[in-house]
Parts: structure tokens; sequence; C-alpha cells
């Protein structure tokens, strides 16, 4: 009998326990960011008590600062270095910065969940523009002019700057920059007799998917990405809206103004190639990857970031070529990236400045462009990439775009403006009526009704 | 006196016991299940965005939900979703599990073979149908093709998109519902049909006047979980069609989310789970009232 409660009794604790335990690393993978940060910093702490016992003693006048950095943790080469380069940071210093990498699809929402429980880092790395202005809207970034960040504003392309300011203060700093341009598959260019493209109109983009579309064959000349839906629409579209000289929205982002004869044309641009040409694929699977990588398309409007995936495939890496997006009044292309900000909670809003500073502008940041192949958001380092054998000739062509390419008109509800618009702008692309006009008014009243709410 | 005393103390000391080992649940339920239910009820009336300090808005929300094109879409669609595979899913199910009810060799493999697609992960088994359902290479469509028919334009056809996400889903459903019927299937007793075979019945009659009212109980079960499921729809629909083309596949569950989780709106979003919530309500109390008069049949 003893042994029996003895063993419910044992039983009872290791469900309660184990229970708990559940809880506590629920809570830490997505409230919490203390426990976690605590013990990277506690192991930061023990490799570099080792290397460096003698500099703290020492060196009295400078800061005790601590800092808490959260960074992207997709691969882990970068997040290495700044762990890294934290020490030699701290030995010049004496502020000492806690690295926490983060690899996970949530990123964005577990950094909203730290401030809402008030325990968010001093420092993140943000897909610069759509949070890091809806969080400078709520007061909780850093504003980055009281430091005099004006001093570094022609280090960077005016679009990516741009996508750090909000109304009249400026919330972060730029380390990496993308855009989107043309791949082309120059096979199949070859077997339709064309040449690559080179100073390309509208005109020329699409007579050349309908000469490269094959039905017979399963073949189509160019992908839009006309299924997608997470904003993936809106942002494909943006660059054709530009060229044409149309614009999203005024000046002061307060509202929708694409209803013009412009946005007419860039809307009726991409139907035409679709449901009249038919040398776009209507397909919602695979991806538009998948289908260039496959040979089914034989161009694609995308970004950097797809060049690891294209030169990994040892039948496709030879294929393929990037060309600038096609022109039209204008030449213009879509900026994206990450950067750094400050949180306005942070106890040290100096240190933390200083080494947000250190991290975008130092030559520090050549770490990541060299991690992430991504594009270098300083003019003066145009032609980071252009001796590498593998990337260069590629990102040169994205490189070279920044100096035309643009922002999205970030505004605080930036990412329901994208996915709403982007309904809009399929529902025209299905709608058997092709009435553009219509359905641009449509679109700019709704995205209108976003903005208006803004403001409440 | 004595004797009842002791097994009254015994009965506590059992209940002490009940309790403490329903503890660990029960403390789960409350902590992630009861407070964060009644939190969002609060959250419905209010301007919550997660991050700055919340007012209370009043009813603003569920006007505003009740006043937006894509919320009315996505209810909509959530119910056409609950219509096109409760039923065919149901019915499937029953009538697979009177096909497999039977003693015969290498049942259980047919039975497993119904049942793997309910342990597989519904990512995997939304990509894999995303690929079948390809418009030009997809295997459907190849077949089709071979018969002189098609292409159907699955998943990119405003008016089709939804079909096949309901055929897909009730394919993955049906193992369950029918591992389910089986069960309510055995508990029949054997004399019933012996005596019906006694006196004549056909196979048709017995199936209406014996089976079908036997597993009502079962049938209430089944058709109520297919039910809830069907409004809570979500998986799929983000992985096939991101609620696409043109929001002809948006359900109330990937509306919530993406106010909730992508444009921080958490209050409005807490609102639409709350006319959720209120659905799935009102159509199990419907159940749970006609329940009675399958209860009857019986």
């Amino acid at each position: 009998m003893k042994a029996r409660k003895l063993f419910a009794l044992v039983l009872a604790g290791a469900l309660m326990v184990s229970s708990f335990a559940a809880c506590g690393n629920s809570n830490s993978s997505s409230t919490a960011s203390k426990t976690e940060s605590k013990t990277e910093s506690s192991k930061a702490e023990s490799s570099s008590a080792e290397s460096t016992p003698a500099s703290t003693g020492g060196e009295k006048e400078k800061s005790d600062a601590k800092l808490n950095i959260w960074v992207y943790g997709w691969e882990k080469a970068s997040a290495d270095k700044i762990k890294e380069d934290t020490a030699a940071y701290k030995e010049e210093t004496g502020v000492e910065v806690t690295v926490t990498p983060i690899a996970s699809d949530s990123y964005s929402t577990k950094i909203q969940a730290t401030i809402a429980g008030g325990n968010n880092p001093d420092l993140a790395f943000v897909d610069a523009g759509v949070q890091s202005t809806q969080l400078a809207a709520k007061g909780k970034l850093l504003g980055l002019n009281q430091f005099g960040v004006e001093e570094y504003k022609d280090k960077f392309y005016d679009s990516v700057w741009d996508t750090m300011v909000y109304k009249d203060d400026v919330y972060g700093l730029r380390i990496t920059s993308n855009n989107l341009a043309l791949f082309y598959n120059k096979e199949l260019f070859e077997k339709a007799g064309l040449e690559e493209p080179k100073d390309w109109t509208w005109d020329d983009l699409r007579e050349a998917a309908k000469k490269l579309t094959d039905p017979d064959n399963g073949i189509f000349g160019l992908d839009l990405p006309v299924y997608d839906k997470k904003g993936g629409y809106t942002w494909n579209w943006l660059p054709f809206l530009w060229q044409n000289g149309g614009e999203l929205l005024n000046e002061d982002r307060t509202e929708a103004v694409f209803n013009s004869p412009e946005g007419v044309e860039a809307l009726k641009f991409w139907k035409t190639m679709v449901q009249e040409d038919k040398s776009v694929p209507l397909q919602a699977a695979p991806t538009g990857v998948n289908r260039f990588t496959s040979g089914i398309t034989a161009m694609v409007i995308d970004g950097p970031w797809n060049l690891n995936p294209f030169l990994s495939d040892p039948n496709f890496k030879d294929k393929f070529g990037v060309a600038p997006l096609p022109k039209q009044k204008t030449q213009a292309t879509v900026v994206g990236g990450e950067g750094v900000v400050a949180f306005s909670n942070t106890k040290y809003p100096q240190e933390a400045y200083d080494y947000l500073v250190h991290l975008t502008c130092s030559d520090f940041v050549h770490t990541f462009w060299e991690n992430w192949i991504t594009i270098p958001p300083q003019p003066a380092e145009k032609d980071f990439y252009a001796d590498d054998e593998t990337y260069g000739k590629y990102l040169q062509v994205f490189s070279d775009q920044m100096e035309y390419s643009r922002t999205r008109p970030f505004t605080p509800s930036w990412p329901q403006i994208e996915d709403t618009l982007g309904i809009d702008l399929q529902g025209y692309m299905f709608n058997k009526t092709d009435d553009a006009q219509a359905s641009l008014d449509k679109a700019v009243e709704d995205v209108n009704k976003i903005l208006a709410e803004e403001d409440k | 006196m004595e004797q009842a005393k002791t097994s009254s103390r015994l009965q506590r000391r059992w209940n002490f016991w009940g309790y403490l080992f329903i503890l660990p649940n029960f403390l789960g339920f409350l902590l992630f299940m009861l407070v964060p239910i009644i939190m969002a009820l609060v959250f419905s009336f209010t301007n919550y965005d997660v991050i700055s300090q919340m007012d209370f808005v009043g009813i603003n929300n569920y006007v505003g939900l009740f006043t937006d094109d894509q919320f009315i879409t996505s209810l909509l669609n959530t119910l056409w979703f609950a219509v096109l595979t409760v039923p065919t899913g149901v019915i499937l199910a029953l009538l697979l599990a009177v096909l497999f009810n039977r003693q015969i060799r290498g049942i259980s493999i047919f039975r497993t073979f119904v049942f793997i697609p309910v342990i597989t992960s519904m990512v995997a088994v939304s990509l894999v149908w995303s690929m079948l359902y390809e418009d030009n290479a997809g295997l459907l469509n190849t077949l089709l093709g071979y018969v002189g028919l098609g292409p159907v334009h699955w998943l990119t056809d405003t008016n089709i998109a939804m079909i096949s996400i309901a055929i897909m889903s009730v394919w993955k459903g049906l193992g369950y519902n029918m591992t389910i019927f089986l069960a309510g299937l055995q508990g029949v007793p054997g004399e019933l049909y012996e005596a019906a075979t006694i006196d004549g019945a056909t196979a048709r009659q017995k199936f209406m006047k014996i089976t079908v009212p036997m597993i009502a109980p079962t049938t209430y079960f089944v058709t109520l979980m297919a039910l809830i499921g069907s409004l809570q729809v979500f998986d799929q629909v983000w992985i096939m069609t991101q609620g696409g083309p043109v929001d002809a596949t948006k359900t109330v569950a990937m509306y919530l989310y993406q106010y909730g989780f992508q444009f921080y709106k958490m209050g409005y979003a807490c609102a639409a789970a709350y006319v959720l919530f209120i659905l799935v309500f009102i159509v199990s109390l419907i159940q749970n009232i006609s329940s009675k008069k399958w209860g009857d049949l019986a």
C-alpha cells in the first residue's frame, strides 16, 4: 500500500514538473528574452573571461554599460562574428554587448512580444521599414537625431536611408539592402533566338516574353507573382508603377494616389501579359523560383537571396543571368533589406547609439554582406563584390540598380496596406470585367481607409 | 455508522489523489486556455496592439468586422468549406467503416491505408496536394489530359479553389472519422442483425434500421468534431493558397491570424475570434438539441 502511494506521489510530482517545464519552455521561446539572453551572456562571459582578465581591471574610465542585441540567426557565421567582435568592442569601450541570435520565422512577433512584456533587448535587427515604422509610430524606438545621426546620411543611398525615417526622426541604420532585378534563362533565350536583355523597355519585355512562350512544351516567357498574397503582389508591382511615373501614396503618406493614368497603365500591363499574351504561368505551385530553375519560365523578377539556391543547383548554375528591370518612363526598382534599431526604453541610449553606428557604419558591416549575399547599402561600397568570382557578375547588376532604387512608402500599417492592395490588384487580374480604373479606385479607397485609421 | 465514516474518509482520500492527478492538466488548462479565453474577450473590446497602452473602444471592433467586406467574405468562405466537407466527410467515413467492418484477411492493411493521411502532418499533405493540383504539370491535370479533359484550375480558379481544398481535407480526415465509426459499429450487438436476417430483412434495411440508429451517438460525435474542425480551418488554406486567389479561400481563422500577428491589431483579431467562437457555439447547440431526436431513433 505504502509503496503504491509513494509511487503515485512521485508520478503526480513528475507530471507536475514536466508540465511546468513545458510552460517554462514555451515562455522563454515566445515571450521572455531574459532567460535566453542570460544563458547566452553567461556563455559569452565564460569565454571572454579567460581571454581578457586583465583588461577589466585596468581601465576604469570606460563605460560599464551592458547592452543586449537580437540578431538574425539565419546562419551561424555572422552571428559568431558579432559575438567575437563584442569582445574587442568591450576592450575598446568597456561596453559589454550580449548577442542573442534568433533563428525563427516569427522573429518579428517575438520582438513584439518582448516589448509587450517590457523585457525587450536594447537593440535589434529588423526588416527595415516594415517593422521599424510600426514600432517608431508607437514610440518604442530610440530617435537617433538627438545623437547627430545626420552625419551618416551621405554614407547611404537615399532610398535606403528613407526606410528608417518616420515623420521627422531617424529610427535606425541599415546593414544590408537588396532590390528586384530580372533573372533570365540563357538557354531558353538562345533557343528563342533572343539577345540577352539590355536596356529593355516594357515593350521589349513583353515581346521577349511572347517569343519565349512555348505552350506545346509548357514554357512561359515570364513569371509574375500573380497568386502571391503575402504582400508579394504589391512588392513586385510597385517597380512597374514607379517605372511608369506613378506614385503609391502622396508625399505625406496620408493618401493613396495610385489610381492615376500611370497606375492604370501599369496595372493593365501585367494583365495583358497574363491574360492576353498568356506568357505568364497561372500557377500557384510550385513557387516561381522552382518554376524558373526547372525551365518552366524563362524570366523571373526576384532578389539576390535567390542566388545561392540557383548557384547550388549543379544543373542550373551556369544557365542564368541577371539584368536590370525594364524601364518605361524612368528606371526604378524597389529596395528591401535589414536594419538595426535601438529601443526607447534602453538604459544606455548613448552606448546603444554608438554600438549601432559601430555595427552599421564601420567596416564590421562587411561581415553581413559577405555572409548574407546582399547588396551594400552604401554607394561607396558599390563594387564590393566586383572581384568575387562566384557572385560578382550577378550582384553587380543589383548594386548598379541601387542608384535608382526606391523605398516603399512605409506607414505604421504598411503590412496591412500591402496585403489589401495585393488582394485588390489580384482581383482585377482575375476579374472578367476589364475596368482597370474602377479597380484602382476601389483599391485607393481601401488603402485610404487603412490610412485614415492610423490617425485615430 | 462507523462503516460509513471510514468509507467517506477513504472516499475523501481517494478524491485527494484524484485531484492531485488531474492537477497538472487542470493547471495547464487554466493557464493556457481559460485565462487566455477570458483575456481575449476583454481584448475584443479594446484597441490592444500588443505593445502599447490599450483603450476600451466598446463594440467598435465588432461593428468594424461586420462592415468589412473581407471579414464577411471569409465568414462565408468558412461556412462554404463546412458545407463542402462535413456531410461528404461523415457519409464517406461511415460507408468506408461499414465496408471495412468485417473479418477478412488483410483488412487491417486497408484500414491502415485510410488512416495514414490522418497521422501525416497537414503541412506535408498540403504541399503534396499543391503539387497534385498544379495547373500544367500536376498529376491530376496530366491524368485528365490523357482522357481528353481539363485542365482544371484547381487552386487558381476563384470558384474551384475552395472545392479543391475541401476534397483534400475530406481525404485527410477520412481515416479518423472511419476509425471512430468502426468503434461504434463494433459496439452494435450481432444478435440484432441475426434476428433481422431471420425476419428476412435486406442488407439495405439492416443498414437503415439497425446500423444507422444504433450508431447515432457516434455519428453525433463525428459530425460535431468535423463541424468544429471545419469552422477553424487554417493550415491547409495557409499553405496551399494563402487565402487566394482574390480572397476566395480566406477563412475566419486566417483573417484573425493576419490581423493579430501580422498587422498587430490584436483587439480586432480577438473580436473576430469571438465571432468564430459564437458561430461554433451556435452550431454545437443546434447539434446538441437535434441529437436528442437522434437519440430517440435508437
